[in-house]
């Protein structure tokens, strides 16, 4: 069952393949930012906090597939850590977002990674990016550095800005790229249901365990 | 002179107290280069001006700023000035005369400093004189809220009066104001400028004379020597001294001779010099106390004539004084004629308000009069130049200054000096003009009155399409419903809506006449909405008075206060009104200093503790982020606001509450509100968060967020069971939206001034309200939702802008009074109770277990007692009947067996309802429920859980309203013991009632055509049937 838009099945005979995709990162690094910028081509100077967290899709070509990714821009405080495992944990692409002007949200962008790393799907393409280029003269985080934990860790990288609108759209061309489509059919074959909208689609603030039962009521 | 007041000018009888309202105009510094937004921190520091009153000082009213960043300020005016009167009585002599004039410019400036402002724009113009020739200072603040006049490009201040230091160093402290004083009664001694500059080069020549005064202090004397060229009459002012013989003229020069010392570090000060003999006198025999320390809204009086009254009778901070004041002021107030406008009586920034609301527009004002685009040359040429001499260090010639200052095109159009009279005549037209229709004001009144306590629910349900208005509603309504939330459960109001339909006729007819014109379009489209009130002027004239009235005979006024609340806040007095609600007292501001300290100690620790730490960097990335669209809370001041009352917050909440992003946002409609009583809004900040968001910002919030989202599901299925189950199909359930609504409640999802109309409605309401509001919006939305899919109505729910909120609350409180206690979370129905009591909310206990929230239902579970107040108006179905629905073979019919417990007892009225493969029960089955439904109000599902929930489930896919299932799960006859009514528990063995249903024919008529009353034995079943295509069922009702 597709949740697309009627017209985008139109345009094109093919069917997108829904990407769910996750950003993380500390609070105010830009992630709204950045999806602000993918999904509208727009910038915003002073982007409010995102609460819980945001939902949005966007639609790109890529050779000859239609990817639509659902994004789920999460919130940076450090209180909605517990929320984070309900939108990572099927997603197949993650953008963990640091600011090259604050080397602690370089640490926590780390963090993030061993995550992800340990508990998100083992399939998960990341992007680390390190956004706010615009204010290369503050830079406090050489690229260098950021570069080489990447690739340490096999991450993609990139330096970015959501103001200018430097590498955004890069970031999410390469995710594309790199995702295992084959596998994403399949398993939306099994499963029938949207990535993001398991498990009753619910947010546990805390309590994780309780969306464990997967939903056993019919939805026709 | 420089007053243009030509037009419209509202003239003054002489013995007219009316304050009149001028304004000007000027454009800060460009900001672009800068993340700074200097407009905005004008804005924020002009606020703390405001709030300086003083007998010798034009009050500050308002200031805003147009789409291009131009600023205007808008002030009390006087029409005399020292500069005009000087224009006729050419000097004055009179030394009396010169030592009040003084004493009261010192006594201004004395004032001003001691609130840490300099002023260092005396001139002659900006002395003003009012009625009785007294000092109205003017501009006083122009200095100080342009940041030492760094946020504009041009200068300050009459260069004639600047004193040496500023040429000099191009710095100054308060004691630029005693050179200023001392030039300026030269001035008006001699009745000219006392230096002799050509104008051709008046500056360069008027700053060489001033820098040439030397003081030569002698034994026993002192005196000033000059360049004789430029300064010849300034020093023979001095020289006259020797020959006067007069004693006061002798301390009147060496007053004057004090106060132009060119050394800033000997000269005086403005309070020192109050000490000289030349005011001692006057200074010793006032009986201006210190500011008056007072409760908190007592000091808010708006009819200005109190205020006098109260500082003159009061000498001391005695509160028991205050309080007879009140009395006094109560008498006078209480035969008030609520139509009349009593201009003189009113503040000059209430007066400024209600021609706001008249439909004044200050630029428009400007464009009028051609001001702001107007050049004046000679300011032009004495502008720029005085600026740029001044802020660069090597004088600029003019080719320079026009090639490095680009953008300054028109230096004239960066600050109009002159001041334009807001004109009240419009003010008082309007005025007239709305009270003719006096009459709407009562009906108004009625009509808010009632509608707070009256709800009823329409019988085609709330799922139509089309949305009622008021009106409709009113109408549809039917009388027998049931409120949950009131004791009284049901009142007519059919009088009110006729009457009210006439007053709207009357006021169109009367509007249709005098419209010829087009003069007063707004007021025609009168309807049920708060935003229509918030601009009816007699309206807000009235509640203005009313809550003044009631705020300031606090507490005693409480109950007739929150009656008036519930009816309609008045936005003038809104950060009040919320503060009253909220139980704000007067202790606040002692509270919240010690705790300012505390924040200080803290935060400046270079130990500073993780957890602060870590608050100070979450707000350093939220405040700046943090409703900046306002121009108060996006200035510099308005963030140190948030910050500090934030802090204090989790100080005072330390050990029981925590920061979550999102209550930077619910802070900032009482800071915006309260923006020059932080301890107000601090105040207002801990008992909301208190008693309005119980639970959300605790470390571990699930239970409590969790509850609102799943209650705010059940809400909507309940009512809107087509929108219910289809948010559930796709399903987007409200953690996916409705967070941030909640945690914050709504003040991160809409601009401030929609939050005001909620919160109105929020404060005086239930503690469940939020609730229904949520799903108010959500139903607001329902078309586009079920016309869309997932993505789409996940942008609808975080895109609210199209949300009319006046519909929307309208249908919370609606949805609240329809719906069943049990639909909200316990803990709301608690703290309900708890607030009635007046009990305190600290000592409640909530069993936090997630397992009771039900997130998998689609149907509420409602308790006994709610089931006791409705289960007249309900349709029951009792599940409790292990008999399976079985087919004959033969002629496809499907015969229902009867059921064992429900034989045995069952709750009067109610139906049997036998059990189905799956617990899905046949589309037939199901319209017969439609139909029975009819003559009922509400579904309630008895019997065991599981299999009453699925069918709850199933009605509710069916778009039956009003499902919920009783939370019972053993119903007998012990049940019901406690009940007045007889017989609710039945043993009679019930009837059967055969139907026929068309399963292929959704036509209600011909089912109902088809039922058959007539008792049935099961055992004699009959075959024979009339309907071709049909079923037949026989189903046991209790009758
Ligand atoms: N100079 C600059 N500022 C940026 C850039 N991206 C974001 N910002 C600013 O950084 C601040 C935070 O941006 P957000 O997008 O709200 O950050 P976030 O990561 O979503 O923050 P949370 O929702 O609190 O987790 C905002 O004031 C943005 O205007 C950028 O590329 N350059
Ligand atoms: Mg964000």
């Amino acid at each position: 069952m597709s949740f697309s838009g009627r017209n985008d099945a139109a345009a094109s005979n093919m069917k997108p393949i829904q990407v769910k995709l996750v950003l993380l990162g500390e609070s105010a690094v830009g992630k709204s930012s950045i999806v602000l910028r993918f999904v509208n081509n727009e910038y915003q100077d002073n982007k409010e906090p995102t609460i819980g967290a945001a939902f949005l899709t966007q639609r790109c070509k890529l050779d000859d597939r239609i990817i639509k990714f659902e994004i789920w821009d999460t919130a940076g405080q450090e209180r909605f850590h517990s929320l984070a495992p309900m939108y990572y944990r099927n997603a197949q692409a993650a953008v963990i977002v640091y600011d090259i002007t604050k080397p602690a949200s370089l640490e926590k962008a780390k963090t993030w990674v061993k995550e992800l790393q340990r508990q998100a799907n083992p399939n998960i393409v990341i992007a680390l990016v390190g956004n706010k280029i615009d204010l290369a003269n503050n830079r406090a985080v050489p690229y260098e550095e950021a570069e080489a934990y990447a690739n340490e860790n096999e991450l993609l990288f990139f330096e970015a800005s959501a103001k200018t609108g430097t590498n955004i759209i890069e970031v999410f061309t390469e995710l594309a790229k790199k995702i295992p489509y084959e596998q994403i059919l399949a398993n939306n074959k099994n499963l029938n249901s949207r990535p993001g909208q398991n498990e009753n689609g619910r947010v546990n603030l805390v309590d994780q365990d309780n969306n464990n039962q997967e939903n056993g009521q019919c939805n026709c | 002179m420089y007053g243009v007041r030509n037009v419209n000018v509202f003239k003054l009888k002489p013995d007219n107290k009316i304050s009149e309202l001028s304004a000007f105009s000027f454009v800060p510094k460009c900001n672009i280069n800068s993340n700074k937004n200097i407009t905005t921190n004008i804005i924020g520091k002009f606020q703390y001006l405001k709030e300086i009153t003083h007998p010798n000082l034009c009050q500050y009213i308002n200031i805003t700023k147009n789409r291009k960043d131009r600023l205007f300020v808008v002030s009390e005016y006087f029409e005399n000035s020292l500069e005009s009167h000087l224009k006729e009585c050419k000097k004055i002599t009179n030394i009396s005369r010169i030592r009040k004039l003084t004493f009261q410019i010192l006594s201004a400036l004395m004032f001003i400093n001691s609130h840490g402002i300099i002023n260092r724009n005396l001139s002659l113009k900006n002395i003003l004189l009012d009625f009785n020739n007294n000092v109205k200072l003017d501009n006083w603040g122009f200095y100080d809220f342009t940041n030492k006049g760094k946020d504009v490009q041009f200068p300050i201040g009459n260069p004639e009066f600047y004193a040496p230091e500023i040429i000099k160093h191009h710095k100054c402290n308060l004691k630029a104001d005693t050179w200023a004083l001392g030039i300026i009664l030269i001035y008006i001694y001699i009745g000219h400028l006392p230096f002799n500059v050509d104008s051709n080069l008046f500056l360069e020549e008027l700053f060489e004379a001033i820098l040439s005064i030397k003081k030569v202090n002698n034994e026993n004397d002192s005196h000033l020597t000059g360049k004789k060229q430029f300064c010849g009459d300034l020093l023979s002012f001095f020289e006259d001294e020797l020959k006067e013989e007069n004693e006061d003229i002798k301390i009147f020069k060496d007053f004057v001779l004090t106060c132009l010392e060119p050394d800033s570090k000997k000269r005086p000060t403005p309070s020192d010099l109050l000490c000289h003999e030349f005011v001692k006198e006057l200074n010793e025999n006032s009986n201006e106390g210190d500011e008056v320390l007072s409760p908190i809204f007592k000091k808010d009086f708006l009819f200005s004539e109190m205020v006098k009254d109260i500082i003159d009778n009061e000498n001391e901070n005695s509160i028991e004084k205050s309080i007879s004041n009140i009395t006094r002021y109560k008498n006078i107030i209480a035969d008030e004629d609520f139509n009349d406008l009593e201009l003189e009586k009113l503040q000059p920034r209430v007066i400024f308000y209600l021609w706001k609301l008249a439909g004044g527009d200050l630029e428009y004002e400007f464009i009028k009069q051609e001001l702001i685009s107007l050049p004046s040359i000679y300011r032009v040429k004495n502008a720029s130049q005085v600026y740029y001499t001044l802020n660069d260090n090597q004088v600029v010639n003019a080719v320079d200054i026009n090639n490095s200052f680009q953008q300054v095109s028109d230096p004239e159009n960066l600050y109009q000096e002159k001041k334009i009279l807001l004109s009240i005549d419009y003010l008082i037209s309007q005025f007239n003009e709305y009270k003719k229709f006096n009459k709407k004001q009562d009906y108004l009144i009625d009509m808010l009155n009632s509608n707070n306590n009256n709800y009823f629910i329409s019988k085609n349900g709330i799922s139509q399409e089309k949305e009622m208005t008021f009106n409709e509603f009113m109408k549809n309504n039917n009388n027998d419903v049931i409120d949950f939330w009131n004791s009284s459960e049901s009142i007519k109001n059919n009088e009110y809506i006729s009457k009210y339909d006439e007053i709207n006729k009357v006021i169109d007819n009367n509007d249709k006449q005098s419209n010829k014109e087009g003069e007063i379009k707004a007021n025609v489209e009168l309807s049920y909405n708060s935003s229509v009130l918030d601009k009816d002027i007699v309206f807000q004239y009235g509640r203005i008075k009313l809550f003044d009235r009631l705020l300031n005979q606090f507490p005693s006024s409480w109950n007739e206060f929150i009656q008036e609340a519930k009816i309609h806040i008045s936005p003038y007095l809104r950060g009040k009104i919320w503060a009253a609600i909220l139980g704000v007292t007067g202790d606040s501001k002692v509270i919240y200093n010690s705790l300012c300290e505390k924040c200080d100690l803290i935060y400046n620790d270079s130990n500073i503790n993780n957890s602060n730490l870590e608050l100070e960097r979450q707000l350093e990335a939220d405040i700046p982020r943090c409703h900046q669209y306002n121009d108060l809370l996006s200035s510099d001041i308005g963030h140190n606001k948030l910050k500090r009352v934030i802090k204090c917050w989790n100080i005072a909440e330390s050990g029981n509450l925590v920061y979550w992003q999102g209550l930077d946002s619910v802070c900032a409609p009482f800071v915006a509100l309260n923006f020059n009583e932080e301890e107000i809004a601090f105040s207002c900040l801990l008992k909301f968060i208190k008693n309005y968001m119980y639970g959300l910002f605790k470390i571990d919030n699930s239970y409590y967020i969790r509850s609102y989202l799943i209650a705010m599901s059940h809400i909507i299925s309940y009512h809107d069971p087509e929108l219910g189950s289809y948010l559930k199909k796709i399903n987007l359930t409200p953690d996916i939206y409705a967070i941030p609504w909640f945690m914050t409640m709504f003040t991160h999802v809409f601009p401030l001034d929609k939050i005001y109309m909620i919160w109105d409605k929020i404060l005086i309401g239930k503690p469940s309200l939020p609730l229904f509001i949520g799903s108010a919006i959500v139903i607001q939305l329902r078309s586009e939702i079920l016309n869309g899919d997932f993505d789409e109505s996940v942008l609808l729910l975080t895109e609210l802008s199209a949300i009319n909120i006046d519909k929307c609350l309208e249908k919370a409180q609606l949805l609240l009074r329809m719906s069943p206690k049990s639909i909200v979370p316990d803990f709301l129905n608690i703290i309900d109770s708890t607030k009635i009591s007046n009990d305190n909310l600290d000592d409640i206990v909530i069993t936090e277990d997630l397992d009771t929230l039900h997130s998998d239902e689609l149907a509420p579970r409602i308790k006994i007692e709610d089931f006791k107040k409705m289960y007249n108006k309900s349709l029951i179905l009792d599940v409790r009947n292990e008999s399976l629905l079985t087919q004959s073979e033969d002629n496809g019919y499907i015969v229902i067996s009867p059921s064992g417990s429900f034989l045995q007892g069952h709750i009067k009225n109610s139906i049997s309802i036998p059990y189905y493969e799956n617990d899905i029960l046949p589309t037939s089955l199901i319209n017969y429920i439609k139909i029975l439904n009819k003559d009922y109000q509400y579904v309630v599902v008895v019997g065991e859980e599981e299999r009453a929930i699925k069918l709850a489930e199933q009605l509710i896919t069916e778009c039956i309203q009003r499902v919920s299932y009783l939370n019972e799960n053993n119903i007998n006859k012990e049940t019901f013991e406690s009940w007045e009514e007889p017989d609710i528990w039945c043993c009679k063995k019930p009837e059967s009632e055969k139907f026929y249903i068309d399963d292929n024919s959704d036509d209600a008529k011909s089912l109902d055509i088809a039922r058959n009353l007539s008792p049935i034995s099961p055992r004699s079943f009959n075959s024979d049937h009339p309907f071709e295509n049909t079923q037949t069922f026989i189903i046991y009702k209790c009758q």
